[in-house]
């Protein structure tokens, strides 16, 4: 299994957030989770990424159980993308020393090629803080080249299309597709739409995860 | 820079209570100055006459207007302070008020440590401009110093007052080549240091998650090292002026005072001055020293303050900003 959890269960203060927990992924499959607002399907993908630790239970990512051996593992696109008050090429490289054809094929599989050739500076513009000098579709193809670039066997998809029109989704989709492919996937959203390509969709509600469904049933 | 004051006061008010504490305020070190040196005067000249009760009068005299003006002082400075905290908070607020009220574009535009640094660190340094030490206060209290010791050494003795401005002026021109002129581009460069350290410690926040899944913490940690060290060098730079210029002040300080005794005993021997002048004398162009040295420092204080005030105007909208 590329992902396990076993009797996962997460609090904040005195609140318990995700209940016992069984979850395991096998690699290079696509699975969804399906939840609404406040589920804890993010805190569920952050407990995946190695952000945060869990309060009982065992959580093993690619055979590795401590955060820092997890989180090599995995690569994260969020909802609302951070970005640092950098150029896009430091936000593709996060200071690692990479090849021009490593970041090349990641802006072009994030669909970011022709935004960049029109940009005065190319792939040295600023991208301003909280991403200001760019728009939320850019800001997520700039996050997907980055997930691209790290190479990591696990993508986590926090909601990467919800904040973006429909046009704007569907690049951000093309570029995602082509960062999914041949990874393990876990895609945690509220919209049951955009899980069209996984292999099986959970259901978490109330901090516990129900009934393993096909996309089929769905 | 007026202009700009006078737009702050509009918007923040207590222009008429400011200009009151900034009045009362300006006698003090002009009076304390006119008393040290007719108590020296009145007690070298009791003690050459070899007069006990002279002398014992001129003690009491000068202990109870030494206590009456530190009384007066210390008490305007109180109401300096009260005025001070209600004005800071009335000026956070109505910086805050700005910020919050922009265009998203224009709040888009800058970045947190720049609105952090507009906040906290402009308008800390129009606060300082107007009420801390070394500011507009003691550039105000020091004229007043300066032209009364003047007015009172050329009444004294004019070639002791040309002895002492020839010293004087000097340190002046120094000080302007060294420190006045460039402190205005300096503290600039400070503060957009200061913008970026910000910006590189908010991001360590905003994108804590990224820093840690992507390993940059290394990456982020040098960014944020690299405007440290910038924002120290620029504020060392001033520093460095400051100090060749502090190195100045008792090369001339002590050359003056050594001609002017001279001159004095040369005096005293053909009569045309006592001993209880002299020292009066000298207490008025250890003032004039004084005031200069003050004006100066609060002057270029002033000058470093501007930069603070005028960066703040841009943000509440009083002038357009880059």
């Amino acid at each position: 299994m590329e992902i396990l959890l076993n009797k996962v269960t997460f609090t904040y203060g005195e609140k318990k957030i995700l209940d016992e927990i069984n979850l395991s992924v096998r690699k290079q499959e696509h699975v969804g989770i399906l939840g609404s607002s406040g589920g804890g399907k993010s805190t569920l993908l952050k407990i995946i990424a190695g952000l945060y630790e869990i309060t009982e239970g065992t959580c093993i990512v690619s055979g590795c159980q401590d955060l820092d051996s997890i989180r090599k593992q995995v690569a994260v696109v969020m909802q609302n993308t951070s970005l640092f008050p950098m150029s896009i090429r430091d936000n593709i490289t996060c200071g690692h020393s990479m090849s021009e054809e490593r970041i090349s094929k990641a802006v072009e599989a994030a669909q970011l090629e022709s935004w960049i050739d029109s940009l005065p500076e190319g792939i040295d513009s600023y991208v301003g803080e909280r991403g200001g000098k760019v728009s939320g579709g850019q800001a997520q193809r700039i996050a997907i080249a980055r997930a691209i670039a790290k190479d990591a066997p696990i993508i986590l998809l926090d909601e990467p299309t919800s904040a973006l029109d429909d046009e704007t989704a569907k690049a951000v989709m093309l570029a995602l597709e082509n960062l999914t492919k041949g990874k393990t996937v876990v895609h945690v959203t509220h919209r049951v739409e955009t899980l069209w390509d996984c292999d099986c969709i959970y259901d978490l509600r109330g901090g516990k995860l129900y009934d393993t469904k096909s996309k089929s049933s769905i | 820079m007026i202009r700009s004051l006078s737009r702050v006061f509009k918007q923040v008010g207590k222009f008429p209570t400011y200009i009151r504490l900034l009045l009362l305020r300006c006698p003090f070190d002009a009076a304390l100055t006119t008393a040290n040196a007719w108590f020296l005067q009145h007690s070298f000249e009791a003690i050459s006459q070899g007069c006990e009760v002279k002398l014992r009068y001129g003690c009491v005299y000068f202990a109870i207007a030494s206590l009456l003006l530190f009384l007066y002082n210390g008490s305007i400075w109180c109401l300096y302070a009260r005025f001070a905290t209600n004005f800071t908070g009335k000026l956070r607020k109505m910086v805050f008020y700005s910020i919050v009220h922009m265009p998203f574009k224009k709040f888009d535009e800058k970045t947190s440590g720049e609105w952090m640094t507009r906040l906290n660190s402009d308008a800390q340094m129009t606060i300082n401009l107007l009420n801390a030490p070394f500011n507009i206060p003691h550039a105000v209290v020091s004229v007043v110093n300066i032209s009364v010791s003047a007015l009172l050494l050329l009444r004294i003795n004019p070639t002791l007052m040309v002895v002492t401005l020839l010293f004087v002026i000097p340190h002046v021109v120094v000080n302007r080549k060294l420190v006045y002129i460039k402190v205005t581009k300096l503290m600039e460069q400070s503060q957009e240091y200061t913008e970026r350290n910000l910006t590189c410690f908010s991001t360590l926040i905003t994108c804590a998650d990224i820093v840690s899944l992507y390993d940059a913490k290394d990456f982020v940690m040098n960014a944020y090292e690299q405007s440290s060290i910038e924002m120290v060098r620029a504020n060392m730079r001033i520093h460095i002026r400051k100090a060749v210029n502090s190195l100045v002040i008792p090369l001339f300080g002590m050359s003056g005072y050594i001609v002017i005794l001279l001159l004095g005993l040369i005096m005293i021997r053909r009569s045309l001055l006592t001993f209880g002048t002299l020292t009066a004398a000298l207490q008025y162009r250890g003032a004039i020293l004084m005031g200069t040295m003050l004006f100066i420092n609060s002057m270029t204080e002033i000058r470093m303050n501007a930069v603070g005030l005028r960066r703040m105007e841009e943000t509440y909208g009083g002038r357009e900003g880059n």
